[in-house]
């Protein structure tokens, strides 16, 4: 393959060049400026009495492309992995004091209904919270 | 005072875009002829060409305020005719396939310049050029036909396209490189189509 030299563009440019002065200009055509003109007036008008409203959806359209960008942007934070739970492996909590037994309810119940009470109370407390309005109502 | 046309040009395109219709009409009108010459040259129809040259002008209209001025009208004008005669044609306007033009020659469409007088083979030659330019791709092709067939200097190529100098260059040397060999390649199917 030979190599190419300056002259060969050269020739191509002597070409391109002959082509180029080979294009003639015809004569100006009136009907078709004067039709281009009626429309580029057209367009003019239209532009000059467009009212500031149509541009609203063009606004709504960004300001909901704004939004939905923000949300794409906030969502991988909000999904992000937070630290794993402890799983709970006993619904009661390992310090609670145990309850008390039957033998222990008999003999409250010996003592009278203010020890049974109390000794239900202390039961409750270890399964509702203390804030719990069960432990605030008074009794029939 | 203006003196040159460019600068005369120039001046209406101030006034034009200052949203002067009576300028940029006047501008139209003395651009129109050479804009719809150019148009011709590769269309080849002439109610393509005025339609073209109408959409040109349209698009101009639409695109004056982001012209910058960096080239001369005729340039601006002549890139927005490109384009739109590229986008007219779509997806054919990107690439003639090469075959057809090799077709074409192998047929002895394109007979050399010794064959007929001297201004059949003149015509010949050019329809082949032409048929070589469509052949190529897009970026090179629009190089080629500003450099040569609006007059535009590398630098005004460069200001107009938004491209550097260097790329101009660059593009224009494989554009002239494919030509060439794409002519060597048809020379050699007339070869032996003899």
């Amino acid at each position: 393959m030979s190599t190419p030299t300056p002259d060969d563009d050269q020739s191509m440019r002597d070409a391109l060049q002959r082509d180029a002065a080979r294009v003639s200009e015809p004569a100006f055509d009136a009907a078709l400026h004067y039709e281009t003109m009626r429309r580029v007036r057209a367009l003019a008008e239209t532009k000059s009495a467009t009212p500031r409203w149509h541009l609203a959806p063009t606004l709504t359209a960004a300001a909901a492309v704004v939004a939905l960008s923000a949300l794409i942007a906030l969502w991988p934070h909000s999904s992000a992995p937070t630290k794993p739970r402890e799983v709970v492996t006993s619904l009661a909590p390992r310090t609670a004091a145990p309850r008390a037994s039957l033998l222990a309810y008999q003999a409250a119940a010996n003592d009278g209904d203010a020890a049974l009470l109390a000794l239900l109370d202390r039961d409750a407390s270890t399964l509702l919270p203390a804030s719990s309005p069960l432990f605030n109502a008074t009794l029939p | 005072m203006s003196s040159s046309p460019v600068d005369h040009q120039a001046d209406l395109l101030a006034l034009a875009r200052a949203g002067d219709l009576a300028a940029f009409s006047q501008l139209m009108e003395e651009l129109q002829p050479r804009l719809l010459g150019q148009a011709l040259a590769f269309c080849s129809d002439s109610q393509r060409a005025q339609d073209l040259v109408q959409e040109t002008m349209i698009a101009a209209w639409k695109s004056l305020p982001r012209f910058d001025g960096s080239c001369r009208v005729f340039t601006w004008l002549y890139v927005i005719l490109l384009r739109q005669h590229q986008r007219a044609l779509g997806w054919f306007s990107r690439r003639l396939p090469l075959a057809t033009l090799e077709q074409q020659a192998a047929a002895q469409r394109f007979e050399p310049a010794t064959s007929g007088g001297p201004e059949e083979g003149g015509v010949a030659e050019a329809e082949l050029l032409r048929a070589m330019l469509t052949a190529l791709p897009a970026r090179h092709r629009e190089v080629v036909r500003l450099r040569f067939y609006a007059d535009a200097s590398e630098t005004e190529i460069a200001a107009v396209l938004g491209i550097p100098p260097g790329t101009v260059k660059s593009r224009l040397h494989s554009a002239l490189t494919k030509l060439r060999r794409m002519k060597e390649k048809v020379n050699r199917l007339r070869g032996a189509a003899h």
